[in-house]
């Protein structure tokens, strides 16, 4: 008998599937709240906590980052997670941000299949830090007279 | 023939570093099952229950609340309805309807008795193996964040922490341990969520709540407890005595566990392992996995099931947009290859009558002119 847990993203997708705390379903939508997810949808494939191998691009103050998880430290939080900060957009003309995204998911066929999500990703965290924050104008607390 | 076993480290509570390392007690093996969890847990909530009922005069089989008159049904005659009516004169509530419980001052439908069913046993067994199962849980980060607790800061799941964080005295002392090993994220997240109750049990002496934070598990009171019980969503047990309620609270498994050295060493003897059984528990042995190989992705793809599979059926092409084949020929000599010759043969026929009549037509028109 193996001493070792049968476990298997099949099955850690098994186990959070029905609830987890990033789950989100409402007005018949279900998304998924979950960080390491590239494309919020509540499934397997994108699924950021069932996979040991992942692939998100996630806002990091003012700089978009893409972030891997690293196989070797499965149960090691800190450790696991590694960020890569896009700083370049564009140079040479080419998008350089998602050539890299191309390379850090393509190389020795980490997430081949998460590619494009995650530089459709980048694009949209892009062009929503290129907007000008709108901000509400500020009314002063009246006093109910 | 098991593999090495996992090797936990253990971190030192002043400045994190790795002190030691533990090799991972076979609890934490053990088979993952939410919906054994989800059966214990619902039925031990139900254990620490307080009875309530409605009121009852003279003993709980006495009198309910709603049954104190002698009322009586005046019948049928009088121009009322049939409910049992307040005997006596003189005040109001003479005459008044009672004892229903669409009655004014009446009893309540089906009064609450104290007599009910409050406790629920449940196996020995079922509670281990749901005790176990959770503790499983809790030592995979993937479910522990699932359930909500912040340790992206943590350096190793299952947290093990050295031996002397059970003689720590003072809360500041505490605190200091817990960032020290990235764990206090979790509580500061609980802090922050603490508010008031939503319904009437603010009023009922249940005023906060907030969420749950990191459950230290420890060995030996040596002062642990009074430093970490104040620390806002931190609870405390000792390893012998760990309850599922503490360890799936909510029956959502994947509690964020801290564990002290001993505490961690001594899971071996209280739960056994695949080889030994348990010194603790009585006849109490590891329940065992169903399934040795989970990954179905890599059952899929295995040579032992794709040289077994028959080829791929391409898939028949359905119609886009039904066409008829009484109207469209080119339809209908898909399906029947012979209406091709059969339709020319028919427009053929129309054409040799065509002529056939024609011909008499021509002679009839000769004939009248004639």
């Amino acid at each position: 008998m193996s001493s070792d847990t049968p476990m298997s993203d099949s099955l850690r997708w098994e186990l959070l599937r029905n609830h987890n705390s990033f789950l989100l379903k409402r007005g018949g939508v279900t998304f998924s709240r979950d960080p390491l997810n590239v494309t919020k949808s509540h499934s397997f494939k994108s699924s950021g906590l069932a996979n040991s191998k992942v692939v998100a691009v996630q806002q990091q103050g003012d700089k978009i980052a893409l972030r891997r998880k690293q196989r070797a430290q499965q149960r090691r939080p800190r450790k696991n997670a590694t960020r890569h900060l896009l700083k370049r957009h564009r140079a040479n003309r080419t998008c350089k941000a998602a050539a890299a995204i191309k390379t850090e998911s393509g190389r020795s066929f980490y997430r081949r299949d998460l590619t494009q999500d995650a530089v459709a990703r980048y694009h949209a965290l892009h062009k929503a830090s290129r907007r000008p924050k709108e901000v509400a104008p500020k009314r002063p607390r009246r006093r109910k007279e | 023939m098991a593999a090495a076993r996992p090797l936990v480290t253990v971190h030192n509570h002043t400045d994190g570093s790795s002190e030691s390392q533990v090799a991972m007690p076979e609890v934490f093996l053990a088979p993952i099952r939410p919906d054994v969890i989800n059966f214990v847990h619902t039925n031990m909530a139900k254990n620490k229950r307080q009875a309530y009922s409605v009121k009852v005069h003279n003993g709980p089989s006495g009198i309910v609340a709603g049954h104190q008159h002698s009322a009586h049904s005046w019948g049928t005659g009088r121009a009322v309805s049939r409910i049992p009516r307040v005997s006596g004169g003189g005040t109001h509530r003479a005459g008044q309807g009672a004892f229903g419980n669409m009655c004014r001052s009446g009893r309540m439908f089906a009064p609450t008795k104290i007599w009910r069913k409050w406790h629920r046993k449940i196996n020995t067994n079922q509670r281990r193996y749901a005790t176990t199962s959770a503790l499983a849980a809790s030592a995979l980060p993937s479910l522990v964040m699932a359930r909500g607790h912040r340790i992206s800061n943590v350096p190793e799941i299952p947290l093990v922490v050295g031996g002397e964080v059970e003689s720590i005295k003072k809360t500041k002392d505490a605190v200091e341990a817990l960032m020290a090993v990235g764990a206090y994220t979790d509580v500061a997240k609980s802090a922050s969520t603490k508010k008031v109750r939503a319904g009437k049990g603010k009023m009922r002496n249940r005023r906060h709540v907030m969420r749950r934070g990191p459950l230290v598990v420890y060995e030996k009171d040596d002062g642990i407890v009074r430093a970490f019980r104040n620390l806002p969503g931190v609870e405390l047990c000792q390893v012998s005595r760990l309850n599922l309620l503490q360890l799936a609270p909510g029956s959502h498994m994947g509690r964020f566990i801290v564990w002290t050295k001993p505490a961690f060493e001594s899971l071996n003897d209280i739960y056994g392992t695949s080889r030994k059984m348990s010194v603790a528990k009585k006849d109490y042995r590891l329940p065992r996995c169903p399934m040795t190989n989970t990954d179905l992705v890599r059952i899929i793809n295995s040579d032992e099931v794709q040289s077994k599979l028959r080829p791929m059926q391409k898939q028949t092409r359905t119609y886009r947009h039904k066409k008829n084949p009484l109207k469209n020929l080119g339809v209908m000599i898909k399906l029947n290859p012979y209406a091709l010759t059969m339709r020319r043969q028919e427009l053929l026929q129309q054409e040799i009558k065509k002529k056939q009549r024609e011909e008499i037509e021509q002679k009839q028109d000769e004939l009248d002119n004639a």
